[in-house]
């Protein structure tokens, strides 16, 4: 998994690459909860180059989600499209996160 | 042929022959399921237009359906009948086309679609009739359509049944060389390719003009300028063909010489059968039959912007309507009939696509049989309006039919059946003179893109059905890096070689990465995991077997809580999503390992 990341003023955009599983989540959430720890708790993660999600990696995401509101931050996804976005349906994740269609709205969003 | 195949034979003529399945359909009730509407659409399937729209509308399919009487047309001009008796004719095929178009629409019972799906006469029944023409004249024709309807009336209710040897691709393929073999015509008649007299200016004018206006009024218009499209375009074509002189005055003096009310005589020389003859109507009625399939699953993705699968139940009464419209066709004293697939494209580019239309269609072509005279004025249609005409409805037949087979995947034998089938079909098209030196018996298959290109889909399909193995496993090792990989890999390949829809392979290979990944983290499994595969047309069911502890498949997702702080927390989510990706799972122990079932609708 490959993680790229660019930052707005007080908003951080990270985009994934590559699969979140098993094998991706414990590196996902490390890289996710240091940017938490290091004050950026606003958070804008792009999913459209992520191929595929199981179980582990939507519990990556709801511990993201929890440590930025524990930080009085918060959790915008964007890019959850094709397969992902049927994943995110069928485990009604939908209502569970912020979610957008472009980085531009999460940015817009956070900043609310 | 070896000792298995030997006892599989009378166990499959036995099923066959079981009228079980002839039961079951009679009795059969129509889908309870609820389409769901596109949001473009004008006038839906149960929709009731107001009057005009339906008069107007009808008229738009009917002047589609009535530029294919030039396939009767032709075997009449071969019998060299006097021109009342010529006109007799063509009014009884109204008769049959009128009754071929209500029974097609109607919603109840065990006969009928229940679409807007209006009948015409087709290019695939020609080379047979004109075949049959030569060998016994008309009486041979209207014989052998009988025969034709009999078998295609036999075939519908078990068309599930052989769905193997008939797949939706080839289906697709059918519509598609059907939509060639329009736009062919409809370039023909376009430029003027076979006109009688030499072509100029004027006659390239009046088609463009025609297509024009069609397109444009299809592409910008709003409103019942773009519901109208067809009709307004033929009407400004003809009137430029009057004005320009492409369309002579003296034309319309034959018509002074009909009737303006006729009841049409039923009265010709009987019916004769021929044993030659059965094999080139037998191929046409597969391939009307095949035709049927893919317009009817037309009409259901045109009516349902949620459509995932073909639903056999309309197919299959639509294909009987279409048999019985057969049978009365051949009685009456005209060609075969199949479902207009230029009157479907007209659908999908209008998106007016009431069954009351369709019953609006079939009471004009009832009363146009009555009426000599205004059948005749259908017959003046210029042919470059003509052409423009079937051009239009040949874009959206074309890609009707290209849908259709993309939405399969496909695998190398997939792909040449489906590929030869083409290049064979255009091959007869654009090389006509190639088929000068094959014995006679032959021609009518090999004369015709349409039967030709289906004949060589099925032949190709059923050798490649040899030895193609429907049921398929492989082991992983859950601790393997690249297991994931693995399982994309077979089930890619798989879903290929069964020519499965890709969107269902998808939520196949989620659902086995997500099962492995959860027995693997979850599970401790000792040895490795056994996947084993079967498909049909219908079902696609995944075993996974494991030595470890089972797995909970509950029907609520445990909370954003649980899935943070337990570790049962995550397994129920991985369950979850298990049970939400699959029509159904199941699981039990075996021989002290866990067996997993996933299954899912095709």
């Amino acid at each position: 998994m490959k993680l790229v990341e660019a930052v707005s003023d007080d908003v951080t955009i990270v985009e994934a690459y590559g699969r979140l599983d098993s094998t991706t989540a414990k590196e996902f959430g490390e890289r996710l909860m240091s940017l938490v720890h290091s004050g950026r708790s606003s958070i804008v993660l792009d999913l459209k180059n992520i191929a595929y999600i199981s179980s582990a990696g939507f519990r990556a995401l709801l511990i993201a989600k929890k440590a930025t509101a524990e930080r009085e931050g918060k959790l915008a996804l964007c890019g959850v499209i094709g397969e992902v976005k049927r994943l995110f349906d069928i485990g009604a994740f939908t209502e569970e996160f912020l979610i957008c269609p472009t980085q531009a709205d999460g940015i817009g969003k956070l900043r609310q | 042929m070896d000792a298995r195949a030997s006892a599989r034979l009378p166990r499959s003529l036995t099923k066959l022959l079981d009228p079980e399945p002839w039961l079951r359909f009679l009795r059969d009730t129509r889908s309870a399921s609820k389409p769901k509407r596109p949001a473009d659409q004008v006038h839906g399937l149960d929709d009731v237009p107001p009057a005009i729209v339906t008069g107007l509308v009808g008229l738009q399919h009917v002047s589609l359906v009535r530029i294919q009487l030039i396939y009767p047309a032709l075997v009449l001009q071969m019998a060299d009948l006097p021109p009342a008796t010529s006109v007799n004719l063509l009014c009884l095929a109204m008769i049959a086309l009128g009754i071929a178009s209500i029974l097609q629409s109607w919603p109840r019972g065990p006969v009928g679609s229940g679409f807007l799906c209006p009948s015409c006469h087709t290019g695939i029944f020609l080379e047979p009739s004109l075949a049959a023409m030569k060998l016994g004249g008309l009486p041979l024709v209207f014989g052998m359509t009988i025969m034709a309807g009999v078998l295609q009336t036999a075939l519908s209710p078990i068309l599930r049944r052989i769905r193997p040897l008939l797949p939706p691709e080839i289906g697709g393929l059918v519509v598609f060389l059907v939509g060639t073999s329009i736009a062919a015509i409809g370039c023909r008649y376009l430029i003027g390719v076979g006109a009688k007299d030499p072509v100029g200016r004027e006659y390239w004018f009046v088609g463009a003009l025609t297509l024009a206006t069609t397109v444009a009024l299809n592409v910008w218009g709003k409103g019942q300028a773009r519901l109208f499209c067809a009709l307004i375009g033929m009407m400004v074509g003809s009137a430029a063909a009057v004005a320009t002189g492409v369309l002579p005055t003296t034309a319309f003096h034959a018509l002074s010489e009909l009737s303006w009310v006729a009841i049409p005589r039923f009265a010709h020389n009987g019916w004769s059968f021929s044993p030659a003859m059965i094999l080139p109507f037998t191929v046409a009625t597969i391939a009307i039959t095949l035709k049927n399939i893919g317009d009817i699953t037309a009409c259901q993705r045109i009516n349902d912007a949620g459509w995932v699968r073909a639903d056999m139940g309309s197919i299959s009464r639509g294909t009987l309507a279409n048999g019985l419209a057969n049978i009365f066709a051949g009685l009456v004293g005209t060609l075969g009939l199949t479902p207009s697939t230029a009157s479907i494209g007209l659908q999908a580019a209008t998106s007016v696509s009431s069954r009351v239309i369709g019953f609006a269609v079939g009471g004009i072509l009832l009363v146009f049989a009555f009426l000599p005279s205004l059948t005749g004025t259908l017959i003046l249609m210029p042919r470059p309006v003509m052409g423009a005409m079937l051009l239009f409805s040949a874009c959206f037949v074309l890609i009707s039919g290209l849908q259709t087979i993309t939405s399969r995947m496909l695998d190398a034998r997939r792909t040449l059946v489906i590929g030869l089938a083409i290049a064979s079909g255009i091959a007869a098209e654009i090389i006509p003179t190639y088929a000068a030196d094959i014995p006679a018996a032959i021609e009518p298959i090999v004369s015709s893109s349409i039967v030709l290109g289906t004949v060589t889909a099925l032949l190709l399909n059923g050798l490649f059905l040899l030895g193609q193995r429907q049921r398929v496993t492989f082991v992983v090792q859950p601790e393997a890096a690249d297991a994931d990989a693995q399982v994309e890999e077979f089930f890619d390949a798989a879903g290929r070689r069964w020519g499965a829809r890709a969107d269902v392979m998808v939520r196949v290979a989620f659902g086995i990465k997500q099962a492995i990944e959860t027995i693997r983290e979850h599970c401790d499994p000792q040895g490795p995991i056994a996947i084993e595969a079967q498909f049909d047309e219908f079902n696609l069911d995944v075993r996974i077997t494991y030595r470890g502890a089972p797995l909970e498949f509950p029907d609520q997702r445990p909370s954003a809580g649980d899935i943070i702080e337990t570790e049962t927390g995550h397994l129920r989510l991985a369950g979850f999503l298990l049970r939400q990706n699959a029509d159904r799972v199941r699981t039990w122990p075996k021989d002290g390992a866990t067996v997993l079932e996933f299954h899912f609708e095709h």
